[in-house]
């Protein structure tokens, strides 16, 4: 005989190994409709997909919110709190007892004495002999493999299904970044004919009239990712040509050594000055100031001992115009030499207007050349965003949401240059010291730089695609074509983007 | 006098029950006690059924509303052996019986006596009470729906409160009392159906059915010999008092007490629980009664069952001839033909199934 102890103890026993295997008949079955709702939901899912043409752009949301629901609701099965009256009357069921269990948990509280005693010695003699695993088989129901079995069908139908739409969505994409990237160019292109009508050049007129062809093609849409690359890469030989010939007819190299000529010459250090640094619009102004007082005045400029060293160093200087073949400059240098040499202002004053004359071109072309810099740099951008398979304003707009207004003038501090140059400019440094021309060990005078650039690479980047991967895309294209509603202009977009793709047989 | 020792000796039986539970061995006194139960219960009924053949369930369902301290009302056709069941049971237990046959004319002064002028020796004249046949332990009372309202109605305080009153003086009846009642289903003419006040006061309502082939011939032969048994006095009614006693004591579980009240709810039309054809063709439901019925009797079963607690199976096996008499049909269902008994079946089915239910 069991004491009360030891019956209560069994029977505790007993229930809680009830209660486990209720919570796992529970996760069964809510493991069992919930495969069977899937299934359906699959099944109508694929119905919809294959007959109603109904659109798949939901479908990871679903798979996300399945997963979860799986989870949740199996969390909730095993979490459920069941009523104890009603789950050890499930007990008493399966165990074929008449409400022992029930009567037992219940009134262990309620009675004192021998009842107590004899109803929980009973239930437990009673229990003693369940084996729960036998009166209580526990097992996944067949229609849980049916419905799974479905389910996996179904899932497969709808994955391949998927992976189509998947590419659908990449070709679509690349034809809405493609239209982006056209529309950022024309943008650029309206620009610069701003820009150019501003500034009132004629070869600027004149290549803007070269790119109408291309613009053109732009309005149509018909200009293909690699057409467009070649268009750019043109555009941009032509603006360096631009920027060569503008180069060329500089003064900033020979600015120093004009200086150095004009400085000993009293009325022309201001000029000298703004020469050596490259102020052009302030030595035109210093020029005509000079101009007009050597005009006035005929005292002599240059003491005796003078004359012969400047006439030589301006000598010197129409030489080396001469060979550059700047015949205003040469002209400059020759009045200059020859007012140093007679100790006249005539020549001298001349030569200042001429040179005058000289600077305001200079002033105008270094605007010029500000401009070309800029279109330049807009061009590389856009170019290598197209690389990038970036549209051009986004790449401009990073630049901008870096902090860094495009600028012309460098940083005033260190390692702080803020112009759109990424190497930045030379540092300015806040001082009033000269700057002085540093001698190098090759030897005299400016030293030369040049900027090697290595051949623009042509736009071969489609040119590995398979023969085999192309007919599968140009045939997802198709599909994507025929199902999507895409308008005109996307569908003759993605035609030519694979006619322009299509790998050589 | 007889009535003080009587009293004095039901105390002691419930002193020695108490005093069984309170000592160290109250825990086999217990199962002792409810074995003795069953064991006297067992012998009682084979003791009626020394002359009664076959209605186990009747003799069963009539000892267990005697247990509970209820009446019984025995419906059945004439023949069966309602009045020989009552008898036997009197004999067994030894309990004071008496019958009376209701008519008609039966006035309630007839049942429950009267008080009556009464001359002495000395020529003064005296009132004095002259008790009725309801004085009694056991009364039969037969053909109980052919006297009038009236007088079925002098039953109703002694079958409830246990008492009479006559003439502003209340008499207590002897305990043990029960009414075994009878009625006939047949012959309706010259009948008072009675009140539900009256049917409600009855424990069970059972319905005596013709006994099979088997026991017709044994009836015959205990009925037609030469010797016909006799029943011998197994245990008096203070024994029966004590059973009861036990019984009241058995615990039930709060879930399977909610399952007796659903169940018996379930019997009012406008009840949540209510069954489409309870809506339908029932008028009134039973009254808390019916609840108390069906506990006592499940507790009854259970002890005999050899349980220390009632299960709803206690109370599905009760329930019919606790509610039977006690749900009132309307008008419509007299008209379809049915019955209390077949509206309840399918009631208690549900109900059994319901909590079955994972």
């Amino acid at each position: 005989m069991m004491s009360e102890k030891e019956s209560w103890k069994l029977l505790r026993r007993k229930v809680r190994q009830g209660v486990a295997r209720w919570r796992l008949q529970n996760c069964l079955s809510i493991l069992t409709r919930l495969t069977i709702i899937i299934a359906i939901a699959a099944a109508l899912l694929n119905l919809s997909v294959y007959y109603l043409s109904f659109g798949l752009s939901a479908l990871p949301f679903i798979g996300v919110s399945a997963v979860f629901l799986v989870i949740g609701v199996t969390a909730w099965g095993w979490g459920t709190k069941l009523d104890r009256s009603r789950l050890f009357r499930i007990m008493d069921h399966k165990a074929g007892l008449p409400d022992t269990i029930r009567s037992a948990m219940e009134l262990r509280q309620l009675v004192k004495g021998g009842w107590r005693y004899c109803l929980l010695q009973q239930s437990a003699q009673r229990l003693k002999v369940i084996d729960w695993k036998s009166v209580w088989p526990v097992q996944i129901p067949r229609v849980f493999w049916l419905a799974f079995f479905c389910l996996i069908v179904l899932s497969a139908g709808l994955n391949s299904r998927y992976q189509a739409y998947a590419d659908d969505i990449l070709i679509a994409g690349e034809s809405t970044k493609a239209e982006e990237k056209v529309e950022d160019l024309k943008a650029i292109f309206q620009e610069w004919e701003s820009r150019i009508n501003q500034s009132g050049s004629e070869e600027m007129k004149n290549m803007m009239e070269e790119l109408a062809p291309m613009r053109e093609k732009l309005k149509e849409g018909d200009l293909s990712d690699k057409e467009m690359m070649l268009e750019l890469s043109r555009m941009e030989d032509r603006l360096e040509e631009m920027a060569a010939e503008l180069n060329a007819q500089s003064l900033e190299s020979a600015a120093s050594e004009l200086a150095e000529a004009f400085e000993p010459v009293e009325g022309l250090s201001g000029l000298a000055a703004a020469l050596r640094k490259k102020e052009f619009e302030k030595a035109l102004a210093e020029a005509l100031e000079a101009a007009r007082e050597f005009e006035d005045s005929d005292s002599p400029r240059l003491d005796a001992k003078n004359r012969d060293a400047a006439a030589e160093r301006f000598s010197k200087l129409e030489e080396k115009f001469q060979q550059q073949q700047d015949k205003d400059m040469a002209q400059v240098m020759k009045g200059m030499k020859e007012g140093a040499k007679s100790g006249s202002s005539d020549p001298m004053s001349k030569a200042m207007d001429r040179m005058g004359r000289r600077l305001a071109q200079q002033s105008a072309a270094d605007k010029q050349q500000q401009g070309l810099q800029k279109m330049m740099k807009q061009l590389g951008m856009a170019k290598s965003q197209l690389g990038k398979g970036m549209n051009i304003g986004q790449g401009l707009s990073m630049q901008a949401q870096a902090g860094r207004q495009p600028s012309d003038k460098p940083g005033s501090q260190a390692g702080s240059a803020d112009g759109d140059n990424p190497f930045g400019d030379p540092t300015q440094l806040g001082s009033n010291r000269v700057l002085v021309k540093v001698e190098g060990m090759l030897g005299e005078g400016d030293s030369e730089t040049f900027t090697l650039r290595a051949e623009e690479g042509r736009a071969e980047g489609n040119s590995g695609i398979s023969q085999a991967q192309f007919r599968r895309y140009e045939k997802q294209s198709q599909q994507a074509i025929e199902n999507e509603n895409l308008p005109f202009s996307h569908r003759q977009s993605i035609k030519r983007y694979f006619e322009s793709i299509r790998p050589n047989e | 006098m007889k009535e003080l020792e009587k009293e004095q000796e039901d105390k002691k039986i419930v002193y020695e029950f108490n005093s069984k539970q309170e000592t160290g061995g109250e825990r086999s006194a217990l199962s002792v006690d409810l074995e003795e139960f069953r064991r006297q219960f067992r012998t009682l009924k084979a003791e009626i059924q020394k002359l009664i053949v076959g209605q186990d369930e009747i003799i069963e369902h009539t000892l267990m509303a005697m247990i509970a301290g209820g009446h019984v009302l025995l419906e059945g056709v004439p023949g069966l052996g309602k009045t020989m069941l009552v008898r036997s049971i009197s004999q067994a237990l030894s309990l004071q019986f008496k019958r009376i046959q209701f008519t008609p004319d039966l006035m309630p002064a007839d049942l429950i006596g009267t008080n009556i002028l009464i001359e002495d020796a000395s020529g003064h004249s005296r009132f004095e009470f002259s008790p009725g046949p309801i004085f009694c332990n056991l009364l039969l009372g037969d053909e109980i729906n052919r006297a009038t309202p009236k007088t079925q109605s002098a039953l109703l305080e002694a079958m409830q409160e246990k008492t009479v009153t006559v003439a502003g003086e209340t008499k207590s009846l002897d305990l043990p009392f029960f009414v075994l009642a009878t009625q006939n289903p047949l012959e309706m003419e010259g009948t008072y159906p009675l009140p539900e006040a009256q049917l409600d006061r009855f424990f069970f309502k059972l319905i005596v059915p013709y006994p099979s082939e088997d026991e017709f011939e044994k009836i015959l032969d205990r009925t037609t010999e030469k010797e016909t048994p006799e029943i011998q006095k197994v245990f008096t009614g203070a024994d029966l008092l004590k059973m009861g006693q036990l019984a009241r004591e058995m615990p039930v579980a709060p879930s399977i007490k909610r399952q007796a009240v659903r169940l018996v709810s379930a019997t009012h039309p406008e009840s949540k629980y209510a069954d489409p054809d309870i809506k339908q063709y029932v008028r009134y439901g039973a009254s808390p009664r019916a609840g108390q019925a069906c506990i006592l009797a499940a507790k009854i079963h259970a002890i005999l069952q050899g349980r220390f607690h009632v299960s709803g199976e206690d109370i599905i096996a009760v329930a019919l001839p606790v509610l039977r008499h006690r749900v009132m049909l309307n008008f419509e269902a007299q008209a379809d033909g049915l019955d209390a008994d077949s509206l309840l079946d399918k009631l208690i089915l549900k109900q059994q199934k319901e909590w079955q239910k994972d």
